[in-house]
This record gives C-alpha cells, sequence and structure tokens, in this order.
C-alpha cells in the first residue's frame, strides 16, 4: 500500500465518518433545512420545506377570517389569495407600496440582508482588502452567544447558518435558539439582545436551526416613535417577533404585541408548525415569507405557501399556492424553504419552490404539478406568478430548488441580458432571462429512465443544462478503488445489484445509485457573482447515496422490528423508503473523491474558469489531502478586489480565495464548520469580514457559537 | 568498568529526550482547546503513541540487560511507533509534532548504526573482550 492510499484510507474514512455520523442523525437528507433524512449533508432542509397551507383549508380559513379576501388562479397551477385574509392583527394601517430599493439596504458598506442584497449577488463593492494584502488578514473580534447544543442533552444539536446582518451601524444576529443579538460592528461589544419565548424542541427538524433575522426600516420614520426600524426573527413553531432594532423592544404594533403566528395559516396539517428558519425577505414594507416543514415522511403534509406581510403591522397581504387546490389531499410542501431574490427595480420576487411530498414516491400525485421543484417569478404587489419554469419534472429524488436565484446583467452577443442563475440540486446552472423566464443558454429535454415502480409515472424527459458545464460530472465517479479492496468487494458487489442509468435514474425496489442524490450538487447557500465581471462563483458536493423503495408489507415489517435508521415511510403510498449514502462496512465512501468543489464561470460565455477542489475532510481529527476536497454547506461572497471569502468546509477553515485563479490565499481556523455565508462590511472606514461559525452535523459532529470578524491590522 | 567499555548510547538517549518532548507537544494538541483537533480521537491516539515511544527509549536508554530478541524487537516496535505517529502527525496536521518525530527518525537511526550494541549476547562478548585485555 502506498503513502497515498493510506492517505487515502484516512480520508475515505474521514468522510465516510462523517457520512456516516449524518446518517445516524436520522436527519432528514441533505437539505439543510428540511431536514430530511440525509446522508450526507445538506441538510436537509429538504424537509423544511414543506409548505404549508393547503388551499383549500387555506380558502376556508380566510373566509372565516375575512369577508374580503379572494382566490385567484393565477399561472401554471398557481393561486393567490389577496386581501387581509387570517387574523388582522392589531395596530393601524396597512403601509401604503412604495417602489425602488430602499436607500438603507443600497448602502455600499452595509450587509444589509442574507445574501448582502436582494439580488443575492453576495457581493460587495469592499475593496480594502486585496489579494494583495489578505495574508495579513487577522482576528479584530469574537464573540460568543452561548446559544448552542451538542445535543447531549434536553436541547437538540443546534445547526447555526445565520448571515450577520450589518445595517443601522450595527451588526445583528439571530441565533439558533431564536434570540436576536445586536452587536457593536468594530468591537463586537453587546448592544441588547432579544429572547422570544419559543420551545427549544425539534418540532419539524432534528436540530434547533437558525439562519438569522432580516431588517427593515420606514421609508419616512416617524419622528420619535419606537419601531421605525426594526429586526425580525422566526422560530421553528412558527411565531415572528419584530423588535425595535435600536432597543431589541418588541414592536407594539406588528402583530400581536410584536409576534405574529404564522401558524395560524397552517389549516391542512395540526402535526407541524410552518416553521420560520429562513429570515424574511423585506421589500419595501412588505415581509416575504417561506417556511420549512417535513415532507420526506408523510405524503399529506401542508402545501407550499408564501405569505406577503406588511412589515409594520404583520397583517398579511396575500397567500401565494404553489400546488393546486385538487391535489392537496394527497400531496404537499412544494415550498420555499431557501432564501428567495427580488429585483428591486422590477419588483419581481423570485422564490426557489421545493419537491412536493412525499419526497421519493410520487404514485400518488401523477398530475403534473408545473410550480413544484421551479423557480417562479411573482408580482410582489399582488403575488401573482408573472412567470415559473420548472426543473424537475414530477419530482422523485427530493431535488428541491433550494438556493435563491442570483440576479445579474450579462453582456453576451452585444446585449445586455437581465438574467438569473438558478443553480439545482442536480448540478445544473440554469441561467434564464430574469424577465420572461426564458433561457439565455439552452435547456434541453431529454429523455430520461422509466419507473419501474408500481404506481409510478416518471417524467419521460427531464431538462438539462451542458452551458455552463454542471458543477459535477454527467455520471457518477465510479467506485474507489481503495474503498472497494477495504471492503473486500463489497463496493463494487452493491454497485453491481443498484439500478444507474445516469441522472433522474428513478427510485428503485432493488436499489437506485443516486447521483447526485438528496445532498446535491449545490445547496442552500447558492453562488456569489461579480457583477462588473459577470464572473459566478459556487461551492458544491459530490455525493453518492443508495434509493430503494421498500414494497408497503415489508416497510411495515421492518418498522415493528425496530428499524429506523435511514427509513421515511412516504406516508399512505405503495412503498417506503430507505436512504443509504453509499459506503462500505468500514464506513468509507465507495466512490472517488473529490467530495467538494469550488467552481467560476463566466456568464458571458458559459466558460468554466476554474473548478478546484475546496476545503480538506476532517474526521476524528485528522486533515485528507487537500486534492480530496470537502462536502460543502455554505456560500461564497466576492469582493471588489477580486477575492472570495467563504466558510463551508468540514475542516473549520474560513478562507479567501482569489477569484481569478482559484488558489487559497488565507484560511484561518475558527471554531467549527463555518456554515452561513460571510458578512463583508465597512464600518468607520475599515473592512470586515465576519463569519458565524455555527457547525452543521451533515460535515462534523461539532457545534459553535463563535461569532468572528476579520480585519487588516492598524 | 562494563558501562564504560560500551560507550554511551547517543542515539537511545536522543531517542529519548524526543520522545518526551513528543509527548509534551501531543499533549498539547490534545488538550489546547481551539486548535482545530483538540480531543478528538486522532490527538489520543497520538497522545498515546507517544507516551510509548517514551516508555520503549527509556528501556532501550536505560535497560542494559535486554536479551538480544528484545532489544531487536524494540528497536523494531520504536520504528513502527515512530512511524505511526509521524502519519497521524501528517494528518493532524501538527507540524512541531511532525518534525520532533523526524529528529526521532533520526535518532532511531543513530541508535541502530552508531550506539554500541545492546543485548545480553554482547554484553557477556563485551565482558570477555574486558577481561581478555
Amino acid at each position: 500500500m502506498t503513502r497515498q492510499d493510506v492517505i487515502t484510507l484516512f480520508s475515505s474514512l474521514l468522510l465516510a465518518g462523517a457520512i456516516g455520523y449524518a446518517q445516524a442523525q436520522e436527519a432528514p437528507s441533505t437539505d439543510e433545512e428540511g431536514g430530511q433524512p440525509q446522508g450526507i449533508t445538506e441538510t436537509q432542509d429538504d424537509e423544511s420545506e414543506q409548505d404549508a397551507s393547503d388551499d383549500e383549508a387555506q380558502a376556508d380559513q380566510d373566509a372565516d377570517d375575512s369577508e374580503e379576501s379572494s382566490v385567484t388562479p393565477t399561472g401554471p397551477g398557481g393561486r393567490v389569495e389577496t386581501g387581509p385574509a387570517g387574523d388582522a392583527p392589531d395596530g393601524g394601517e396597512p403601509s401604503p407600496p412604495r417602489t425602488g430599493p430602499d436607500a438603507w439596504m443600497e448602502s455600499p458598506d452595509s450587509w444589509a440582508t442574507f445574501n448582502g442584497d436582494l439580488r443575492a449577488q453576495k457581493y460587495t463593492p469592499a475593496d480594502q482588502i486585496t489579494p494583495e494584502n489578505v495574508g495579513e488578514l487577522e482576528p479584530a473580534w469574537e464573540y460568543h452567544t452561548g446559544d448552542v447544543a451538542d445535543g447531549s442533552d434536553e436541547i437538540p444539536m443546534s445547526v447555526w447558518s445565520a448571515t450577520p446582518l450589518f445595517v443601522n451601524d450595527t451588526l445583528y444576529l439571530g441565533t439558533p435558539f431564536y434570540r436576536i443579538i445586536a452587536l457593536d460592528p468594530g468591537s463586537g461589544e453587546e448592544k441588547w439582545t432579544f429572547a422570544p419565548e419559543a420551545p427549544l424542541e425539534a418540532l419539524t427538524q432534528p436540530n434547533m436551526k437558525g439562519r438569522g433575522v432580516a431588517y427593515w426600516e420606514a421609508d419616512e420614520p416617524r419622528a420619535g416613535e419606537a419601531c421605525e426600524k426594526r429586526v425580525y426573527v422566526g422560530t421553528m413553531d412558527a411565531k415572528l417577533y419584530g423588535v425595535d432594532a435600536d432597543t431589541g423592544e418588541p414592536c407594539a404594533d406588528f402583530g400581536d404585541g410584536g409576534m405574529v403566528d404564522v401558524n395560524q395559516w397552517n389549516t391542512v396539517n395540526d402535526k407541524w408548525p410552518l416553521s420560520l428558519f429562513q429570515p424574511p425577505t423585506v421589500y419595501n414594507d412588505t415581509l416575504f415569507l417561506g417556511w420549512a416543514g417535513k415532507d420526506w415522511e408523510d405524503a399529506v403534509a401542508p402545501p407550499g405557501t408564501v405569505f406577503a406581510l406588511d412589515a409594520r403591522t404583520g397583517e398579511r397581504k396575500w397567500t401565494f399556492h404553489a400546488l393546486p387546490e385538487e391535489v392537496v389531499e394527497r400531496t404537499g410542501t412544494a415550498n420555499v424553504w431557501a432564501s428567495m431574490s427580488l429585483d428591486p427595480e422590477s419588483g419581481l420576487l423570485y422564490i426557489p419552490i421545493s419537491s412536493p411530498s412525499p419526497n421519493y414516491y410520487g404514485g400518488e400525485r401523477t398530475e403534473e404539478l408545473p410550480l413544484a421543484t421551479s423557480v417562479t417569478a411573482l408580482d410582489t404587489e399582488t403575488g401573482e406568478v408573472v412567470w415559473s419554469r420548472q426543473l424537475v419534472h414530477h419530482d422523485i429524488w427530493d431535488y428541491d430548488t433550494v438556493a435563491p436565484p442570483t440576479l445579474v446583467d450579462i453582456e453576451k452577443d452585444g446585449e445586455t441580458v437581465p438574467a438569473l442563475v438558478q443553480p439545482s440540486k442536480q448540478g445544473f446552472l440554469f441561467v434564464l432571462n430574469r424577465e420572461t423566464g426564458e433561457p439565455v443558454y439552452p435547456i434541453e429535454e431529454r429523455e430520461v429512465p422509466a419507473s419501474d415502480a408500481e404506481g409510478e409515472q416518471a417524467a419521460p424527459t427531464q431538462p438539462f443544462v451542458d452551458v455552463p458545464e454542471p458543477v459535477i460530472p454527467d455520471e457518477w465517479p465510479g467506485i474507489s478503488k481503495l474503498a472497494d479492496i477495504v471492503g473486500l468487494g463489497e463496493c463494487s458487489r452493491k454497485a453491481e445489484g443498484l439500478r444507474y442509468e445516469g441522472r433522474f435514474t428513478p427510485p428503485s425496489v432493488e436499489g437506485t445509485l443516486a447521483y447526485p442524490p438528496t445532498t446535491g450538487g449545490s445547496q442552500w447557500g447558492g453562488g456569489a457573482v461579480d457583477p462588473e465581471s459577470g464572473v459566478f462563483v459556487i461551492n458544491s458536493n459530490s455525493v453518492v447515496q443508495i434509493y430503494r423503495l421498500i414494497p408497503r408489507d415489508e416497510y411495515e415489517q421492518r418498522e415493528q422490528s425496530g428499524e429506523t435508521g435511514g427509513y421515511y415511510a412516504q406516508g399512505d403510498t405503495a412503498y417506503g423508503f430507505q436512504l443509504e449514502t453509499f459506503l462500505n462496512w468500514a464506513g468509507m465512501p465507495c466512490w472517488k473523491p473529490p467530495y467538494g468543489t469550488l467552481a467560476a464561470y463566466d456568464l458571458t460565455t458559459g466558460e468554466r474558469l476554474w473548478n478546484e477542489p475546496f476545503g480538506q475532510v476532517q474526521k476524528h481529527g485528522f486533515y485528507m489531502p487537500e486534492s480530496w476536497g470537502s462536502v460543502t454547506i455554505g456560500a461564497p461572497v466576492i469582493t471588489r478586489s477580486g477575492l472570495i471569502f467563504i466558510g463551508a468546509s468540514m475542516d473549520s477553515r474560513v478562507r479567501a480565495i482569489d477569484l481569478e485563479s482559484g488558489e487559497v490565499l488565507w484560511k484561518h481556523l475558527v471554531d467549527a464548520p463555518a456554515v452561513s455565508m460571510p458578512a463583508v462590511y465597512t464600518y468607520q472606514g475599515k473592512q470586515y469580514v465576519t463569519f458565524a461559525v455555527g457547525g452543521n452535523s451533515i460535515l462534523l459532529p461539532k457545534v459553535s457559537d463563535q461569532v468572528i470578524a476579520f480585519a487588516l491590522p492598524d | 568498568m562494563t558501562s564504560k567499555a560500551r560507550g554511551t548510547a547517543y542515539g537511545a538517549w536522543l531517542l529519548l529526550a524526543i520522545s518526551a518532548i513528543s509527548l509534551i507537544l501531543a499533549a498539547v494538541a490534545t488538550f489546547n482547546e481551539g486548535n482545530g483537533i483538540a480531543h478528538t480521537p486522532g490527538t489520543y491516539l497520538v497522545l498515546t503513541s507517544t507516551a510509548l515511544l517514551l516508555v520503549g527509549s527509556l528501556l532501550l536508554a536505560l535497560w542494559h540487560g535486554l536479551p538480544r530478541w528484545l532489544g531487536g524487537l524494540l528497536t523494531f516496535l520504536l520504528l513502527l511507533d515512530l512511524l505511526g505517529t509521524g502519519l497521524a502527525a501528517y494528518l493532524l496536521q501538527t507540524e512541531w509534532l511532525l518534525g520532533a518525530v523526524g529528529v526521532g527518525l533520526v535518532a532511531w537511526l543513530i541508535h541502530v548504526i552508531a550506539d554500541p550494541a545492546t543485548g545480553t549476547r554482547n554484553q557477556h562478548k563485551t565482558q570477555r573482550q574486558g577481561a581478555a585485555s
């Protein structure tokens, strides 16, 4: 055995351990939010995403709540309820609509939203830190929230993916325990904290999750009045809190004394609330809310809804329904659990819609559901569908659209194209005209394999994209020789018994080799873009899992015998489901590395500029070779000076990377994997790069409550 | 004056010193919070392996009455320990420990090549030679 083989073995064990650990969590899969059963990453968020409202039930409730509400079909299968449906909170008249971007959000010094701005570009014009001096970067301050759990006691393990916000001369944090913390951005000193009364229980997810807070301020503030600037945070039990951004005191005119119970609009499924992990998207005086749920288990789950609320009163302006009313007794979700993007000039809201429930068997939902697993543009004023493009037909792979599309104007063929880039779990980058939804680069419908499962009707074709080149290869990486040797041929034997006919091979009774699986491809972080050069950067995962349908009788027998790990009921359908990461007996991945990369694309040509293994696998303290990369959760940020800042990797390091070459220029150890995207801001003339270091059990059983800011020395 | 006749086992003593240093470095890696590897199985592994290295090199340096076969076995096991610890240190990215192990390998080579032979057979031979002279 060569030295490289030994290193390979250790690496494999590390990654395998991480994967195995993630599986052992039984958390659902990969999407972070969701929480689906996952094998590795990402977290599932799949789960999450359950959508919420059932049209029918909602319509009933709306009727009860308000005679003024109305339900209007819109677009390909969607519906919108307008009017003050639901429990109209007390507190004043709804704000009149405004148009155009908010000035506070457009400041070049701020990081005012989850993605930096509404366009989800994750870009800052800050250029004080450059490729030449980034090596001098050092910690400026550090803060610990105290809100962290490793799962060893009554509180479930925390997963903290919150991007800090810098606005109003304050750094705002939202914790996985739903607290809001305001810090001095230059020193990290605490200004105030707010703690809602929320149960720290795993209601819809296996972990305590948080992606932070949202900020809003009045366009024409009332002098001397409180709450003209606000911070919002959501909870797993579907409460949305609004507090004064200067004091942390609840805003009395927002909902019921500062809180809106979003679960009041969940009329379909009383088992799980419409969990609010992703902070709302704020545009002028409106909050746009998606939610997370639990879609990997049951067929009937809350159907996907997006709510528009008045930022001042919490009153509901409209509700968008992604699923037709006639199917919600058989399926649900197709919700929006990831962040959204918005074009402040046109007022179009772009929502990444997840797959319908249950995730892996669609025999009870064989009709077309055109808004499921799509990117959809809504009119922010009305909630009506402007255009929608389905990215997976009849999704039976849990290929939720999990990341916000990145909005950017592309110079192509001598013309400026208003475009968006939609990453996907399938590994495709869909580049569309954001005004029409038409492809900028070709999308081709290709025939895909048929399902052999009883009652299942897999779509005969699926959309494929060749340009830009997918973030992961077309074919699965193949058997790792070392893992096969260590497993005494186990990997090869397993693979021979699995069905694999390329992307979109349907789940099967004999077992399907799924590549990419529910972990993606790309995950919820999405990509970043330099709007000046049109260079788009995105991190990705290369993971192989096994999808296996289990006939209902056999599934129930297994269930009665106590087999639970990796099993998902799929409701009252013909099959249960087992999700397994493709490992040998020793826990080593059966597929070849790298396990994760970071890639850059020139959007003006569609050409991939570079694609480098990113991060390092770490397990039991051991680091694997950099050429193996790491499974990643998180997202990059780009600066005008040509730097990429990103955490995301298993090895608990944050890095600065040369945008031009992909070379790592600086890295720093932090307390756990930094699975949030960093916030880059300028305060009192000094540029800071701040990471919330939360960890994620999908990567490593290591959690933290660390917030750390880096800056150049004075 | 047997010990004088045997000469000083510089390699063994150097290895002993390096083992002690390695144990300290491993302990720092294991218990120093915030280094990215503290309290991981990997650090406990190197803590154990460096402790064994210390015990082994102590035996090598101080126990002159070792049977020859046992001395050879001990020397071989110390080599395995050094190599294993070195690999672990490399994978843990603990540069100082890796460097110490590297010096330890040099010490081991010095011991094998230059140290006066150890083991009871050689000791008897030395005693006979001493008597003859």
